[in-house]
């Protein structure tokens, strides 16, 4: 298992050093001169202009400004945002429990619903509630985040009253931060109807964010289930007269989790992608509001420093994935 | 922090005791509405909210509440204007003395006393060297002299006309401190994102990607103002749910057309919300397709009458505005009381025309039925300048003219078009701002420094024109000024240097409860002290 576990640690670190290039020399090719835009309409002159390319290092050679970032990464010093003079990873910290909150509110909606569907669906293959679910899976896939986010914003909230539309918990109340996760911050706060308020806050972007994945992994947990369903053994079960709760829950459920699993991991990347839009529309205070407002300032720090620690996240998540195969699957562990 | 959150409860009940003793019946109307707190949208986050830095509309819609200019425009003021920080003005014969009354017994939010001092600092350390539009008016401003602690004599080495500075005085005077600003980088000063002012409300905290919160300035010198409490600007990044948030009573107001103009018709028949396009009488927008008379083909006055007359401006004000909009004859906007003209020369809608104008320039219709190829760049700024560059490219398609269009976000294309001329047409939505002279005849002059946004940085060179906006610029007689910029006009629209095409106030939405809504020509950008919220 250790052997395993230090395999899977050591293909990171090269995965790590590929994002770092990414995320440095994508950012640069933009047009757009962070200084410049600095400056706004009333235009710096030429000598203050190399003055503060200076300061920030951009006058170096390119090469020499990634190999000092990267030895900054190392020593975990991401930089300083050029716009807000704010070390990235205090901010990156600052937001992303907002984001981390919302994905997992997403992924468990996903999971506690798309899981049974997806069994059901395959149990009952053919049947009328077959069709029904993996046809509304069909449309829940296809469906453009923005489009379904406002179309229940407009129906849920404009038109029945029943959430609020945007930001994490309403104005009335306010609290200092202690954990970031604003559901156990406002149990915490001991203020009366501030968690009610924080849950129906979470409600609409939960939905849109987890629709996607909810499709995904309901269709996934159904092909699964399908192919397992047809193996000897589980022939031999139902042959040994165990109860149909006993086959499918307990034999059939385990092997079919499998690509289940790598399929719930793999989304953890399309979700963080996704929150861009959810946290966009439901104006939720995450990462992804933050890194589009650095790309339009070309705030290279930012954007380079919070690529490179989603990308550290998602690596994680899938290693934490793999690990988990080990668990369900001993095979895989040797 | 704890202190806070006390505060804070004491302040809701507070205001809540308040708003129920004005509905006590004995309680006549002259009876001040004090309390509420207003919410509105904000889509942006500004990075520097100091607004006598950045003298825009983004920056004012939360800075005007906390900084003051010394007046505001008004619709029934004297001269279109009410009176702020100063109280009154004059200039002398010569027009090299403007001298400033200013309002007694004002204090900063920090507590510091305001004086001629925070004027004389403002103008000569910031207005002049540091704001974005200071460049034209406070060009010669030499000296503010401070005889007393409520006289500032600005003191100009030529002639500066005492109508620009009045015309200026809303957009371009707000007044900081000097006691936080002196002695430091001014750019760098914390107070321009938390800015200390001595308008109706203080700054009290901005959460990045969540609101900003002002509050209620309890020794305002205004009197019985302010009337609310509270304001908070809830970001709200996504146009369409802005609609959904108000229809939800998340916020009450939706200013510079937060609400997307399809949204309009349907929002304007739920109750309780109604649709104002008052209230931005003096920042109008106008479309224009600027030029890069650098391009041989576009040098040539023909070619650019040929593309006017490709252009159908009743239909982009009909299809892009959805109504909310009106075609532009000129450079100056038909809205201006002071400068407008319709007596220039016009262009109607006309393919054929255009057709015969490209063919007398010698570009004749190739074979596959086009004359030559451009560069055409929409600035990213709006949804209407974007569909007016996909309407161009079809509209010149007409006339032979193959347009490629090149989408940037903010950052490229103001470095594409401004700094490396990387253009041939470009689309901008740049803001008359009640004096040409304030940041309209930069649009053809030549001469600016590249990389100065809305300005002429198409290469173009017309010395009679340039004569005209210089002598405009000096000329201290109000009515001959006003001939000046006429003739201004009537030679920009002769010779087409850029091309007006519509031009537009932008909508505000809100609850029937907020009241005093609109009611001067820059009302989302002034200091709200008025505006209460009926409950």
């Amino acid at each position: 298992m250790l052997r395993f576990l230090l395999g899977r640690l050591a293909v990171l670190i090269p995965t790590f050093v590929g994002v770092s290039i990414i995320a440095f020399s994508f950012i640069r090719l933009l047009p757009g001169d962070p200084v410049a835009l600095l400056s706004g309409e009333r235009v710096m002159s030429p000598e203050r202009h190399a003055e503060i390319s200076a300061q920030l290092g951009f006058d170096r050679p390119i090469v020499i400004q990634y190999l000092d970032y990267l030895w900054g990464v190392v020593r975990g010093d991401f930089g300083t945002s050029i716009v807000t003079k704010r070390p990235v990873v205090d901010q990156f910290f600052e937001l992303f429990p907002a984001t981390v909150e919302l994905s997992l509110c997403a992924i468990i909606f996903a999971v506690v619903l798309g899981i049974p569907a997806g069994m059901i669906a395959a149990i009952k293959r053919g049947s009328f509630a077959d069709q029904a679910m993996m046809g509304t899976a069909l449309v829940g896939f296809s469906m453009p985040i923005f489009w379904w986010g406002l179309l229940l914003i407009m129906l849920v909230s404009g038109m029945l009253g029943w959430t609020p539309v945007s930001g994490r918990i309403s104005l009335m109340y306010y609290f200092p931060p202690v954990t970031g996760f604003m559901l156990i911050d406002s149990l915490l706060s001991g203020q009366a109807g501030a968690f009610k308020s924080a849950v129906s806050h979470l409600i609409l972007p939960t939905i849109v964010l987890g629709t996607i994945p909810l499709a995904v992994i309901a269709r996934q947990t159904r092909s699964a289930m399908l192919e397992v369903l047809s193996e000897d053994y589980v022939r031999t079960a139902r042959a040994k007269g165990l109860s149909t709760f006993r086959v499918v829950g307990v034999h059939a459920l385990r092997n079919a989790m499998i690509p289940v699993v790598t399929t719930v991991g793999l989304q953890v990347g399309v979700m963080l992608a996704g929150a861009i839009l959810t946290e966009t529309i439901f104006s939720w205070p995450g990462i992804g509001k933050w890194m589009v407002d650095s790309v339009s300032r070309r705030d290279y720090a930012v954007i380079q420093g919070g690529l490179l620690m989603i990308a550290a996240v998602i690596m994680l998540v899938n290693l934490a994935v793999d690990l988990l195969y080990g668990l369900i699957n001993p095979r895989i562990r040797h | 922090m704890a202190g806070f959150k006390i505060s804070r409860r004491r302040v809701l009940a507070g205001s809540a005791f308040l708003l129920a003793s004005t509905a006590l019946p004995s309680i006549g109307w002259t009876q001040a509405k004090k309390g509420g707190r207003l919410v509105v949208a904000a889509d942006s986050e500004p990075r520097n909210l100091n607004p006598a830095i950045v003298a825009s509309n983004g920056v004012f819609f939360v800075a005007s509440k906390v900084v003051e200019p010394l007046a505001e425009a008004s619709f029934d003021g004297e001269g279109g204007l009410e009176p702020r920080l100063a109280t009154s003005w004059e200039g002398s014969e010569d027009g090299l003395t403007v001298t400033f009354k200013l309002r007694e017994g004002v204090t900063w939010h920090d507590g510091k006393p305001f004086t001629s001092a925070d004027v004389a600092f403002s103008a000569l350390n910031v207005w002049k060297p540091l704001q974005n539009l200071g460049r034209v008016v406070f060009k010669n401003l030499e000296a503010v002299e401070t005889p007393d602690e409520h006289t500032a004599v600005f003191k100009f080495s030529k002639p500066t006309p005492l109508q620009l500075i009045k015309n200026a005085l809303p957009a371009l005077t707000s007044v900081v401190p000097k006691h936080v600003y002196e002695g430091k980088d001014i750019a760098e000063n914390p107070a321009n994102n938390a800015p200390v002012g001595t308008g109706p409300f203080k700054f009290a905290e901005h959460k990045p990607g969540e609101y900003y919160r002002l509050e209620r300035n309890d020794k305002y010198w205004g009197e019985s103002e302010p009337q609310l409490d509270e304001i908070i600007y809830r970001v709200l990044p996504d146009r369409a749910a802005a609609a959904g948030a108000l229809e939800a009573e998340e916020i009450q107001l939706a200013a510079f057309s937060a609400v997307p103009l399809a949204d309009l018709e349907r929002i304007s028949k739920v109750p309780g919300i109604r649709v104002i396009t008052e209230g931005y009488e003096a920042l109008t927008y106008q479309l224009v397709v600027e030029i890069n008379h650098r391009r041989k083909e576009l040098a040539d006055l023909k070619v650019r009458q040929a593309i006017a007359h490709a252009i159908d401006k009743d239909f982009v004000v009909k299809t892009i505005f959805l109504g909310y909009a009106k075609p532009a004859t000129g450079i100056v906007p038909q809205n201006d009381k002071q400068f407008y003209t319709p007596d220039v020369a016009t262009y109607g809608f006309d393919v054929a025309k255009a057709n015969a104008l490209l063919d007398e320039a010698g570009y004749p219709k190739k074979d596959d039925g086009k004359r030559f190829a451009l560069k055409l760049l929409p600035a990213p700024y709006f949804n209407e300048t974007k569909q007016f560059g996909d309407y161009l490219r079809q509209a010149l398609a007409a006339v032979g003219i193959d347009a490629e269009l090149v989408n940037n976000d903010s950052a490229a294309h103001q470095k594409a078009v401004y700094t490396d001329h990387a253009f041939d047409i470009a689309i901008a939505p740049p803001v008359f701002r009640g004096d040409p002279a304030i940041s309209t005849t930069i649009l053809v002059q030549s001469g600016i420094p590249d990389g100065v946004p809305f300005s002429n940085q198409g290469g173009y060179k017309n010395d009679a024109l340039d004569a005209l906006i210089a002598k405009a610029a000096e000329t201290l007689d109000p009515a001959a000024r006003i001939e000046l910029y006429k003739e201004f006009q009537k030679k920009v629209a002769a010779d087409l240097p850029l091309i007006n095409v519509a031009e537009w106030g932008f909508i505000t939405v809100a609850r029937d409860t907020v009241k005093n809504v609109s009611n001067n020509p820059r009302w989302a950008v002034s200091n709200w002290a008025d505006t209460y919220v009926e409950t």
